[in-house]
């Protein structure tokens, strides 16, 4: 079930990369939260290792991946955990691709992520307590906002 | 977003592991039974979750019933991920080319 999917915006490779890095928080979709918190915000914790987290008001973070690379400003790959299939997470590929100094295409792979997997087998414990503490108020978010 | 059937069904560990060794081949409630710690009744209700979220079909062979992944059974996931790249991408272009540079 892979998934690709562009999109061209007019701005460079080196600007694309940063928004969809550090403004994270500015385009996650409303309403995508595990901790079903008001004004919670996404980030992304730079750099092979960091999470993509969501952090409410509260002080709850709750990880939805893991990045597997991080290569500024050509693309960035991560774990994801939201929708993923059983045994762990999903992969999120996105390549900046530089069309002109001024236009940009980016190109995201989402896929059933083995090397996700394996990136996760050695802390898959903590996965499941992710999973275990996102799953009562994302199930609570997703029929409310089916509702 | 994804029902909350398929959530309910995924939100388990054994569910997730029944899964993945079911991908691997059709087994038997037997089978399954053998491969983790737990008793078979207890398999039987995961797999009842599992069917009820159209995960896995059964199939009747001789008295045993053979379990496999459903092949449609991850369409709401997909339909999820369809509906959050579409919202996603179109944000994150808004956001891009309107966002002042720091």
């Amino acid at each position: 079930m892979t998934l690709v999917r562009t999109v061209d915006v007019r701005v460079s490779q080196a600007r694309a990369f940063a928004v969809w890095t550090e403004q994270v928080g500015m385009w996650w979709p409303p309403g995508h939260s595990m901790t079903g918190e008001a004004g919670a915000r996404m980030a992304f914790e730079g750099g092979v290792g960091g999470r993509l987290v969501e952090r409410a008001p509260s002080g709850r973070e709750i990880a939805w991946g893991r990045i597997l690379s991080w290569d500024p400003p050509l693309g960035l790959s991560y774990a994801f955990f939201a929708g993923a299939p059983p045994g762990g997470a999903s992969e999120v590929d996105v390549r900046f691709e530089a069309v002109s100094e001024t236009q940009t295409r980016v190109v995201v792979t989402h896929r059933p992520g083995s090397l996700a997997r394996e990136a996760w087998a050695g802390t898959v414990s903590g996965f499941e307590a992710g999973w275990a503490a996102a799953l009562p108020s994302y199930s609570t978010f997703t029929h409310q906002e089916s509702s | 977003m994804l029902p909350n059937e398929t959530l309910d069904a995924l939100g388990n560990p054994t569910r997730r592991a029944m899964l993945e060794l079911l991908r691997g081949s059709p087994r038997s409630v037997r089978e399954l039974a053998d491969a983790f710690p737990v008793s078979r009744p207890a398999i039987s209700r995961h797999l009842r979750v599992l069917h009820d979220a159209g995960l896995v079909t059964a199939e009747a062979s001789g008295t045993r019933r053979i379990y496999s992944v459903a092949p449609d059974g991850f369409q709401p996931v997909r339909d999820y991920c369809d509906r959050f790249w579409d919202v996603a991408l179109r944000r994150f272009q808004v956001v891009a080319e309107n966002l002042e540079q720091p």
